[in-house]
Order: C-alpha cells, then sequence, then structure tokens
C-alpha cells in the first residue's frame, strides 16, 4: 500500500474548487438526452425534493447493550464516561486529515503543509506544527534540508525522519535522496541530524532504479528506531550470464529470476478479456502489454467467465532460471530487490544509528507497502502492510515486536482483517490499534492469546457484509492515549452517511456521539484527533453554506 | 497511516443502490478523481455530471454493475477527451519538464508529477490510488484490460517515485 501517494493524492484533488452538486441539475440533463426510456424507481423523484432537507441528523437504531461477535472482545454500545461538547472555532489551525502526531514537554506536534502552500507548481515539504491543547496551532521550525514524513516523540526530544540532501547515487537519471534523522530537545529551536548508514551505491550499482523511502520513527525507553523501505529494480540483463539475452522479458520468483519465453499472456483456453464485456464500449484488441523487462501476473478469464491471476511463468514458459546467487544477488541488494523493510537504531538523544535486522529471516510477501511503528513500555512494535496484498487490492499485515530496537521477532498471527493502521497505542496493558478492513473499521489488543476484534460495523449496528470493498463503517481518524480510544467514524448505511465519535475507556464499552449533532450541520467527517491527558479534540471538516469551501470545528470529550 | 476510500465510490453491486445515494455520496469523489487527471476542475464537474446524467438514464443496469463509480469515472473521462479534442487542447500541456532539471530536495505537487503522465497512465493511478479500486476494478473501469492496467500502474508509479522521493516503492 502507497499511503503517501494516496494522501498526495487526497491533497491534490482538494485543491480543486467543484461547482457543487445539484441532483436537479443531473436529473433535468438526463431527460433532456431522452435517448430511451429509463426505468427507476421512485425513490429517485423523491430523492430530488428531499435534497434540501439533507442536514437531518441521521443515527442508527441501535440496541446498546447488543453484544458484538468480535473473536474474543465483548464490545456494546453504552456509556463511556465521557462528554463531548462544541468548543469555540480555532483562530489557527492545519489542514489535511490525520497526519503523524507526536506529544513532547506538554506539546503536541504534528505534520502538515506550510501555511499558503496552495500552488500547483510549487514544491510543499511538510512543516511541524505544534499545540499545547489540540485546537490552536502554530508552525515550529524543521530540521534544515529534511523533508519529514514522520515524528516521533520520547521523554523529551522530538524526532523527525524524511529525506535529506541528494548522494552522489543517481536512479533513472535523477539523484537519490538520503534518509536522515532529525532530533531536537528544545522544542525544535535547535535540531541535530544523522544520515542513517545505507549504502545506496552498493544497490545502485546492479540496479536500472533504486529509492529510499523513510517509513517511520519511535521512540522507547530502550532506543530510538527508524524503520526505511528502499526497493530496487534489478538490471537484469546485465547480471544475466555472458552471451544470454531477455527479449521476452523476465519474472522475479522468490529465489531468483525466470527469464521468458516469446508466449501469450494467458494460458491456453483463457483470454484476457472478460467474457461479460464492459458495458459502454468493447476493449481494444490494439490495447496490448509490451513483454519487455520484467512481467508481473496477468488476470485471465475462462470461457465461463471467471478468472484468476496467471504468472507470467505459467502462460509464456521460462527459457532459463537464475537463482539469486547465480545472479550474485545477495545481502543488502536482496533485500531492496524483494522490498524488504531497513531497521535502524540509536540510544535516545544520540547519534550512531546502527542497522538491525529482522531475526528469522522474516519478510513481508510482496515487499512493504506501508508500515507504522510505535513504541510502548514493553518495546516496539512495527506493523508493516504487504504492497501486494490480495487481488481484491486489500494489504496484508505482518507484525514484528522488539523489545530494545535492536532484535525483531514476528509476532504469531496476522492482525487479520485490517488494511490500514490509523492509530496505535495501550489500552488496559495491550497493545491496541484501530484501523480500517475490508468491511470496515477495526478495533484490535494484542492480547497474551493474540490479536483479539472488533468490527466497529458490527458495534454501530450497521451490516458487515464482507464483500469485496464494501465498507459499512469507516474510521476516519482515530487516537489512544491517557483518556482511551477516540475514533472518528462514518457509516454509509440508511438514507446518508453519519459522522460519529466512538469513545472507549476500556475498549469495550463504547459511547457514540454523533458529529453532525455536536457541530449543528452535516460535516464532512472527523479530520483529526487528539488526546492531551484527559481530554480528546477532534477536529471536524464542515461545509460553509456556499457549498464549495469548508472550514473546521472542534469538539471536546471530556471525562464526566 | 493512510484515509480510508469513502464507501460510496466502491461499494459492491451485488444489490443495486439508490441513485441519489450513489450521486450524493460519489459525485464529488469521482470529479475530483477526474479533476486531478485532466487538470481541469470545472471540465471535470461537467463531465461527472453528464455521466451522472447518463448513469441515471441507464440506472436499472449501471446500478447493478461491480462498480458504478468506476463506470462514472471512465464515462466522464471519454466524455472529457473528446470535448478536449474538439477544443484542441491537450490534456497534459501544463507542467512538463525534465525530472533532471529540478533543483533537490525541493519536489513538485502531486499535482504537477502528475501532468507528467501521459493521462492513461494517470487515468489509472487516480483510479487505483485515489479512487480507491483494485487492479482489476481499475482495468474493468476503463475498459482496458488487467496487463495493460498494471503496465500502466507500473510505469506511472515508476515516474511518480522518481519524482516524488518520499512515494513507497509498489509492487505490482
Amino acid at each position: 500500500m502507497n499511503d503517501h501517494l494516496r494522501a498526495d493524492l487526497d491533497s491534490g484533488a482538494n485543491v480543486y474548487d467543484l461547482p457543487p452538486a445539484d441532483l436537479d441539475r443531473v436529473v433535468k440533463r438526463a431527460r433532456q438526452r431522452d435517448r430511451r426510456r429509463h426505468r427507476l424507481t421512485g425513490s429517485v423523484a423523491a430523492v430530488a425534493l428531499l435534497a434540501g432537507t439533507f442536514a437531518a441528523v441521521q443515527v442508527a437504531n441501535h440496541d446498546p447493550k447488543t453484544k458484538v461477535a468480535s473473536d474474543a472482545i465483548a464490545a456494546h454500545l453504552g456509556d463511556a464516561g465521557i462528554d463531548w461538547q462544541r468548543a469555540g472555532d480555532p483562530a489557527s489551525t492545519i489542514a489535511g486529515w490525520q497526519q503523524d502526531m507526536a506529544e513532547v514537554g506538554g506539546q503536541t506536534y504534528a505534520l502538515s503543509t506550510a501555511p499558503g502552500q496552495a500552488a500547483a507548481d510549487q514544491p510543499q515539504p511538510k512543516v511541524v506544527w505544534r499545540s499545547g491543547d489540540g485546537l490552536e496551532w502554530s508552525q515550529a521550525s524543521t530540521p534544515d534540508g529534511l523533508y519529514v514524513s514522520d515524528l516521533a516523540a520520547g521523554e523529551n526530544q522530538l524526532y523527525a525522519i524524511g529525506t535529506g540532501p541528494a548522494t552522489s547515487v543517481t536512479s533513472g537519471g535523477r539523484a537519490v535522496p538520503e534518509v536522515r534523522v532529525g532530533w531536537s530537545a528544545d522544542g525544535t529551536a535547535n535540531w541535530q541530524q544523522q544520515a542513517l548508514p545505507l549504502d545506496l551505491q552498493a544497490i545502485a550499482a546492479k540496479a536500472t532504479s533504486v529509492s529510499a523511502r523513510p517509513v517511520g520513527v519511535a521512540v522507547g525507553a530502550n532506543g530510538v528506531v527508524a524503520v526505511v523501505a528502499v526497493s530496487a529494480e534489478l538490471d537484469v540483463p546485465r547480471l544475466l550470464p555472458a552471451g544470454e539475452t531477455a527479449p521476452h522479458g523476465w519474472a522475479i520468483t522468490a529465489d531468483g529470476v525466470d527469464v521468458l519465453a516469446d508466449g501469450p499472456e494467458c494460458p491456453a483456453g483463457m483470454t484476457i478479456e472478460s467474457p461479460k464485456g464492459s458495458l459502454d464500449s468493447p476493449r481494444k484488441a490494439s490495447d496490448t502489454t509490451s513483454a519487455v523487462g520484467r512481467q508481473y501476473a496477468s488476470y485471465c478469464f475462462s470461457p465461463d467467465g471467471t478468472g484468476r491471476s496467471v504468472e507470467p511463468t505459467e502462460s509464456r514458459g521460462v527459457v532459463a532460471h537464475h537463482t539469486w546467487s547465480d545472479l550474485h544477488v545477495d545481502g543488502d541488494l536482496l533485500r531492496a530487490v524483494q522490498n524488504q523493510p531497513f531497521m535502524f537504531r540509536a540510544d535516545p538523544g544520540k547519534a550512531g544509528f546502527e542497522r538491525t535486522d529482522v531475526v528469522n529471516g522474516a519478510t513481508v510477501s510482496g515487499g512493504v507497502g506501508g508500515a507504522v511503528v510505535h513504541a510502548d513500555a514493553s518495546g516496539f512494535t512495527l506493523v508493516l502492510a504487504s504492497s501486494q496484498g490480495t487481488k481484491d487490492g486489500f494489504a496484508e499485515q505482518v507484525v514484528l515486536r522488539s523489545p530494545d530496537g535492536r532484535t525483531w521477532q514476528e509476532e504469531a498471527g496476522a492482525l487479520a482483517g485490517v488494511d490500514t493502521v490509523l492509530a496505535m497505542g495501550t489500552v488496559n496493558g495491550h497493545l491496541a490499534v484501530v484501523g480500517g478492513g475490508r468491511s470496515g473499521g477495526i478495533y484490535a489488543e494484542l492480547r497474551p492469546e493474540g490479536w483479539q476484534t472488533t468490527s466497529l460495523s458490527q458495534l454501530l449496528g450497521v451490516p458487515d457484509s464482507g464483500a469485496v470493498d464494501t465498507k459499512s463503517s469507516w474510521p476516519s481518524a482515530a487516537a489512544i492515549g491517557p483518556l482511551g480510544v477516540v475514533i472518528g467514524v462514518t457509516d454509509a448505511t440508511g438514507d446518508n452517511s453519519n459522522s460519529s465519535v466512538l469513545a472507549s475507556r476500556d475498549g469495550s464499552t463504547w459511547s457514540r456521539t454523533s458529529v453532525d449533532q455536536l457541530v449543528g450541520g452535516r460535516s464532512s467527517g472527523v479530520q483529526r484527533i487528539v488526546i492531551k491527558d484527559d481530554r480528546a479534540v477532534a477536529t471536524v471538516s464542515l461545509p460553509n453554506p456556499d457549498g464549495k469551501t469548508s472550514r473546521q470545528v472542534s469538539v471536546v470529550g471530556t471525562p464526566r | 497511516m493512510s484515509k480510508p476510500v469513502p464507501a460510496a465510490i466502491t461499494v459492491a453491486g451485488s444489490v443495486a443502490l439508490d441513485f441519489e445515494d450513489f450521486y450524493r455520496g460519489g459525485r464529488d469523489r469521482v470529479a475530483r478523481a477526474l479533476a486531478l487527471t485532466l487538470g481541469d476542475g470545472h471540465l471535470a464537474a461537467d463531465a461527472v455530471d453528464e455521466a451522472m446524467a447518463r448513469a441515471y438514464q441507464r440506472w436499472d443496469r449501471v446500478g447493478h454493475l461491480d462498480n458504478p463509480g468506476g463506470w462514472v469515472y471512465r464515462v466522464a473521462l471519454n466524455w472529457s477527451l473528446s470535448v478536449l479534442q474538439r477544443r484542441r487542447r491537450p490534456v497534459r500541456a501544463v507542467h512538463n519538464r525534465d525530472p533532471q532539471d529540478v533543483e533537490q530536495p525541493a519536489e513538485p505537487t502531486i499535482r504537477a508529477a502528475l501532468e507528467e503522465l501521459d493521462v492513461r497512465q494517470r487515468a489509472v493511478v487516480v483510479c487505483r490510488y485515489y479512487l480507491g479500486l483494485s487492479e482489476l476494478e481499475t482495468a474493468d473501469a476503463l475498459g482496458i484490460r488487467p496487463g495493460t492496467a498494471k503496465s500502466r500502474l507500473h510505469r506511472g508509479l515508476r515516474h511518480l517515485q522518481a519524482r516524488l522521493a518520499h512515494l513507497a516503492p509498489e509492487e505490482l
């Protein structure tokens, strides 16, 4: 999963000012077309009439004491002992959805873009923002030359990881930036930095492209951990034995490289075309994939309409197989080709980051797409999302644990059903995660017997169909802190979507509060949640009456 | 950490959606996706409304598709491209510079980097990573072969990773 790209696209898309939606206009436009008589349910006409009344708040009917059939957590809606009220509108705030946050010295730090950065052709490095109350934000300083991608806080130090100045290593004609960690012990007034010890030159020597992406940084009592995802595209033709070529491409396998024959994309009896076809226009037969360079699996259909993923080695045939050893691909180069994480560790507040690798050779199938690293009293937790995922596009998660950041072990039992992670923390003495999965939002605790989860869809009493890409509920922001767990969630059942804050002190009893009721209008959802001591601040995006712009308002939850 | 994709765009289609729910839940998302693809928010909004009107006319069919949002996106994209062709205005004329000309460590915005892609690659990237479609759904939505979608996605991501250093490499 490429969370940064998704965030970038969200940010880029939100720059556009769209004319407001107008269902009446669309219906009239359709009728004017009058190409054919349409059959439509009567609800559409009713819809147009109801268009102006959509500020009405919808709260699903739900038995607050209904037990949820989660793996072990007997979660239910009830009274979590947290009261919510709208706060005064902030004078200064930050844009964007939930970003990485860290708290040190009573201040919360968050990453976002600098004020006024909206021009399409201008660089948009992230800057660090600071807030004492979660409501008002001011800009703090950023390490010189560092394009920050993650923040973490130790006892009295703020850490940042990002890309720094370009190295002498080039990829595709462009210099590859090094990955650096910076830290400040005086509230961002002064920063120290260190480049992480990573020999990109050695990797680039046998690759056509190489990149190093900072994944995250976490600070625990026993050290500071930085995680970097390095990727390299192997220059296979250069590595093949003398006289051997790969004119029809190659495929990367678990143990090496298959040089492909000149064959069809699908095996005999299957086609790349779906028998079902497409609704509007036939697919172009000339729209073909050129079999040059690295080849990937294709999705092929049988005459009965069923399909499956077909590896290029199956359909095209293999001319030769070379193991990694044959090609002299090993060590960091192999890890980069397989897109595995690179871990580093240092003592808190000191330079001297050193490489620390996963023991037992644990790897992430298909490589790392996204990752979250977290520190608590028991050590470090690294949640890695496979970029390969399933054919449905959902990532599979691998959880690694380390007591000190030096040695890492894969946690038995995958964090099933979680595709994205929004917050990690400690609840009931257990590691807790809030994320989203194929069926909606998930709250999970890592207990001695393994991961125990609660489906937020079931908690909210909305359907949890489990169908691909059907999302009954989605968390948009979350935080875990001294107050407990707070999740901003949108559910899409009924006539409209509803935004709520779910809050729990213990992970079992959850209160649900309508955000729309709190802010007095139909919100676009909870953008950000900060928990400071015994209160939570949820920032909500509320469209202005013009329908084109929006503003941020905050609601505050405090224990009763 | 990522922001999840709103449900309305990616609802599976075994049960037909109410058109109003679909329009209200998905119009802006699809329009922003198309704006990212075209670099023109007003054309995108107009095109999506046109596509939504066509979806309304044939909702008995579109509403049962696996991905009606993807269908609307494709119809809107095709309509937009035909409009631009009539106007004789290229889709990708805004930003086209040599990556080596860019000073480090400053990066272009995602919009600028997207505009350097071929519109077909841009559409695949937007479907996959903005609309949250799977590769197969992306191919289906755009009416292209899955292998073609995968290839375009790979090339598009490779370019974006080269231009935007903080992006993760993606195994395709």
